[in-house]
């Protein structure tokens, strides 16, 4: 069994073990779920290491494969699974959150059994969907995903909670059966006579090769071109959504500030540190890849979602007064910028983009740490009645205002690193009119200073609100659980090379998928 | 092929012969003492399911009795282990239903087995009157059964609208069956496969033959809830008894599936064989059928707040997925039912299960009064949530790979009215999903009400603990080890369309 496999089936194990917690020992559960997600953290970060030594001519590692359904002829289904410096990263960092979403789910008392099973399905779904080479697995992985996230928004969530979480669950089921559709077109176009391709039809790596192989004639589906011309730029857009409603892009991000203002602290971690970043993988992944033609007749359409993203994010943000709905919209501004290095089809921009997926899920993380330390002492997450809590919380206050300010950007924290290369990238993005969308996506920027600023001023600055006066500041949990994400942030802010250097193998195999297309 | 080789048709006389010992039984006991009735029925219907599975064993080709008017094949077989094994599910949810119930109890499992019968003869039917007598004997026995409940007015209801509905359908399956004969000079589904039925379509028994397969399809259309003749489900659905519906939607709703199977390969298949015209404009019609059967029960469901019409209007829905698996009209397609059928079993069987015993506690359907199951009844709150979800098609459970296969064979198809068709079973999903998830929200998500009729249920049967489990397993049996079930529905499908 590869460490790949023993990170996606550890919660699996961790999970069968809580269901034989008796009801008395509840609290066993805890402990439990605690240890699991740091052998999920040490098999992550073994993971992530492997994804450094690459051999030469090889794309993935950890890689394995066993049939798994065969329904005659082609149609056959493996568990391959593998990772490349991409998944590797974001499974890392699918570890990193997952203990310190433990550390914070200490708190939660209700239905203690349940939670931790859920919180570590959930587990098995992220880090299946991030290893899956089949595209058939990776959908089935990618649905097993939301039913324990439906349960944790909609059992211990806020007072809004049931409709949040089918909010939530159909949102992305309606997006994922326009995967499922595409998955299945992909498979009878590429297995019609006449295709060409003589790999596994669910094959991500095989399917990818052939894109690259029929770059300039007609792509993949090229079998459509005669009769159905319309199908290819369909498809595309098909998986588009049901990875653009993940991510959330303008206009399907509406789920995510019901999900996040209801769902409990230690699952919007979750939510916008990792299932966030699984609509950018899949798009990077299979949606992309698969039709880099469509790709660049589309950037403009893409660039533009991602600018309105921004734009609207940051200004929709502007006008919250509650601080967890504040920071769940900054989320839908900063993801805006992977699609803007998505569209710009640059080395630069994809590089930031992808430094984008990984800081946005440390940064956010960390903020909605924060927001949930402040949440369990006032009860409420109202910004104007907060007030100067810096000198009575000053360890927090500032742990809080390093997450902001990588949050807005600042150079020296890691936010500054996908900001830049995302506009960097974007600016000499290689469709028309990228320069204009920009220049209006940095005014996102302006925006984003100006609303978290605005919230450092209202609840760390001025005179002591007296309902806070007896605040205590952060004990030794709720210290460590922030630390873990503040590390990297720190680190990766004055040195990123370590984490351009893990995913750069994919950047430079992406471009010239990209490229050779463009020429 | 002429001979009468009764031996073939064991299963049958097993249950004929049980279901008359049965009844000499019930006559010479009283009524609070129907035990020996119930255990008649019971080995009954182990006996005959397994005698089928052994058959199945020693199956060469196909086979034939009663001098060609019934066969035994692959798919008869699947068939009829897939009632057998409904029929003990259901045996065993009325034996709990029953202890409420205080009279009767002989004649409802008399009317069991009677059913369960018939459905074994559909599997095997080779000629319309085979078809006409055995459907005929399912329906009415259905008939006594949905109105059994006599104190209970609306049972009574459904009883009267099923038996209105019923008989008229069956008129038109007969008419239908009239004309068939009438274009062709026989009754043998072979024959119409056979004789190219298909030359004829250019001369004027070829209308004539196409009306009549259109009437059968009218008479077979009411027993599988398909639009436009679904409008009895929800109420028959809602006004039987627990058990009565789980039997409906299943067995009655298989056997429905049975039958139309057999009548489109035999009429229809020569058609598109023979690549006439004919055959797409069967095709797009089949299509619009499955298309607004998907749409009316699942947009239906969405405002029901009784769970057993929401299952009602829910079977309608999956009425429309199978339809579906119809209208590809090959190899793929028909496996790909008789593997939803398979899911179906288990799914649709876990669910009513559990409506039985919780039923028996809240004498509530109201999808509000199953508010805090998931604490007070774990595992019956497991399975009915696996059981909803399965239906909704979540992967990886069995009901996901049903629907999963019905949409492969729907695209493999590649024209346009096939792509349509899967946009709208795609909504279809999207919608069933909301629906399903707001039970399981009262299951999980809400308390409940102090001094409520919700408590821990003790004292579940044997018999019933075991369906609850062999239910659940089944879900995820077929969601993840798809490849013997998925031969055994090739073989199946295999053996229809060689006729």
């Amino acid at each position: 069994m590869s460490a790949l496999t023993f990170a996606i089936f550890a919660p699996i194990v961790g999970m069968i073990a809580i269901l034989f917690v008796k009801k008395e020992e509840a609290e066993k559960a805890k402990t439990i779920g605690f240890l699991t997600s740091l052998v999920m953290f040490a098999a992550c970060t073994y993971v992530a290491w492997q994804c450094f030594h690459i051999p030469e001519g090889q794309q993935y590692v950890l890689e394995s494969k066993a049939l798994w359904i065969d329904l005659g002829g082609s149609f056959q289904v493996h568990y391959h699974i593998g990772v490349d410096g991409l998944s590797g990263m974001l499974i890392f960092l699918t570890g990193l959150l997952s203990v310190c979403a433990a550390l914070a789910s200490f708190t939660i008392k209700q239905s203690v059994r349940g939670y931790w099973a859920m919180f570590l399905l959930l587990h098995c779904g992220v880090i299946g969907t991030f290893a899956s080479l089949d595209m058939f697995l990776f959908y089935v992985f990618w649905e097993i995903m939301l039913l324990p996230m439906y349960f944790l928004i909609g059992v211990w969530g806020g007072p809004r909670r049931i409709y949040a979480a089918i909010k939530f669950f159909l949102y992305t089921l309606f997006g994922s059966i326009f995967l499922l559709a595409g998955i299945l077109i992909v498979y009878f176009a590429v297995t019609a006579e006449g295709s060409g391709f003589t790999g596994n039809p669910f094959s991500i790596p095989d399917l990818t090769d052939y894109a690259l192989a029929m770059k300039g004639s007609g792509g993949i589906l090229h079998n459509f071109a005669s009769s159905l011309s319309w199908i290819p730029t369909a498809v595309f857009w098909g998986m588009f959504v049901a990875f653009a409603v993940k991510v959330p892009v303008f206009p399907f991000h509406t789920w995510l500030p019901d999900a996040h203002v209801e769902a409990p602290t230690p699952i919007s971690v979750i939510l916008a540190g990792i299932l966030l970043k699984l609509g950018g993988y899949g798009m990077l992944r299979i949606n992309f890849p698969l039709f880099p033609e469509v790709l660049a007749d589309s950037a403009f359409i893409i660039g533009t979602l991602g600018c309105i993203s921004i734009v609207y994010g940051a200004l929709v943000a502007m006008a919250q007064t509650d601080f967890k709905k504040m920071v769940a919209y900054s989320s839908v501004s900063h993801m805006g910028f992977c699609l803007l290095g998505f569209a710009s089809m640059t080395s630069e921009g994809m590089n930031g983009a992808i430094l984008q997926l990984f800081n946005h899920g440390t940064i956010s993380g960390m903020l909605f740490l924060v927001v949930g330390v402040v949440y369990e002492r006032a009860h409420h997450r109202d910004l104007n009645r907060f007030g100067g809590l810096m000198w009575r919380m000053p360890v927090y206050a500032t742990i809080s205002s390093i997450a902001i300010f990588a949050s807005i950007g600042l150079p020296g924290l890691s936010g500054f690193w996908g900001e830049f290369l995302s506009f960097a990238g974007s600016f000499k993005g290689l469709y028309s009119g990228a320069k204009i969308i920009t220049v209006i996506a940095t005014l996102g920027l302006v925006f984003t200073a100006a609303y978290y600023l605005r919230a450092i001023q209202k609840v760390f600055l001025g005179k002591t609100n007296p309902a806070c006066e007896q605040f205590p500041d952060l004990d030794k949990r709720e210290f460590w659980m922030i630390m873990p994400l503040l590390v990297p942030t720190i680190l990766f802010g004055i040195y990123p090379k370590y984490l351009i250097e893990i995913y750069q193998p994919f950047v430079e195999s992406f471009m010239t998928l990209v490229a050779k297309v463009g020429a | 092929m002429n001979e009468w080789n009764i031996g073939l048709a064991m299963p049958e006389w097993i249950l004929a012969i049980s279901a008359l010992v049965a009844l000499f039984l019930d006559a010479r006991t009283p009524y609070h003492r129907k035990e020996g009735v119930g255990n008649a029925v019971w080995i009954g219907v182990i006996v005959a399911t397994l005698w089928s599975i052994m058959q199945g064993f020693g199956l060469d080709g196909k086979e034939y009795a009663f001098r060609g008017r019934y066969g035994l094949d692959a798919f008869s077989v699947l068939f009829k282990v897939i009632f057998g094994i409904t029929a003990m599910f259901v045996m065993a949810m009325s034996d709990t239903w029953l202890k409420r119930v205080d009279r009767g109890h002989g004649e409802f499992r008399l009317l069991t087995i009677f059913a369960t019968m018939g459905m074994f003869f559909v599997a095997s039917v080779e000629d319309f009157a085979t078809l006409f007598v055995a459907l005929e004997l399912i329906t009415v026995s259905f008939y006594c059964l949905t109105a059994f409940k006599r104190n209970d007015v609306r049972s009574i209801e459904a009883g009267i609208k099923y038996i209105v509905l019923g008989a008229l359908a069956s008129a038109f399956l007969l008419l239908g069956i009239a004309f068939i004969y009438g274009a062709t000079g026989s009754l043998l589904l072979r024959d119409l496969a056979s004789s190219g039925a298909a030359d004829q379509i250019g001369h004027a028994g070829g209308a004539l033959l196409q009306f009549g397969v259109l009437l059968t399809l009218v008479g077979l259309g009411f027993k599988i809830a398909a639009v436009p003749f679904q409008v009895w489900t929800p109420d028959v659905y809602e006004g039987a008894a627990s058990p009565v519906t789980a039997f409906l939607s299943m067995g009655s709703k298989a056997a429905g599936f049975v039958l139309l199977l057999k009548v489109v390969r035999a009429c229809l298949g020569p058609m598109a064989d023979s690549g006439l015209a004919a055959a797409s404009s069967w095709g797009a019609l089949i299509a619009l059928l499955a298309g607004l059967t998907i749409l009316y029960g699942n947009l239906g469901a969405m405002w029901q707040g009784n769970l057993k019409r929401l299952l009602g209007y829910s079977s309608i829905g999956h009425a429309g997925y199978l339809l579906m698996g119809v209208m590809a009209f090959n190899h793929a397609g028909f496996t790909a039912i008789l593997y939803y059928l398979m899911a179906y079993l288990f799914t649709v069987l876990g669910v009513f299960a559990v409506v039985v015993l919780v039923n028996g506690l809240t004498k509530s359907h109201r999808v509000d009064d199953y508010a805090g199951l998931g604490r007070t009844n774990p595992f019956l709150a497991l399975v009915l949530t696996c059981g909803l979800l399965s239906l909704a098609g979540v992967p990886p459970l069995a009901g996901f790979f049903g629907k999963f296969l019905i949409f492969r064979a729907v695209i493999a198809k590649g024209t346009v009215v096939a792509y349509s068709l899967a946009a709208v079973g795609s909504l279809g999903v999207v919608v069933s999903m909301y629906y399903y998830l707001c039970v399981v929200k009262r299951i999980y998500m809400h308390e409940a009400p102090e001094n409520g009729p919700m408590k821990t249920i003790s004292g579940i049967s044997r018999p019933m603990m075991a369906v609850l489990w062999i239910c659940l397993i089944g879900i995820f049996v077929l969601g993840f080890f798809v490849q013997p079930f998925m031969s055994l529905a090739e073989q199946a499908a295999s053996a229809l369309l060689a006729g």
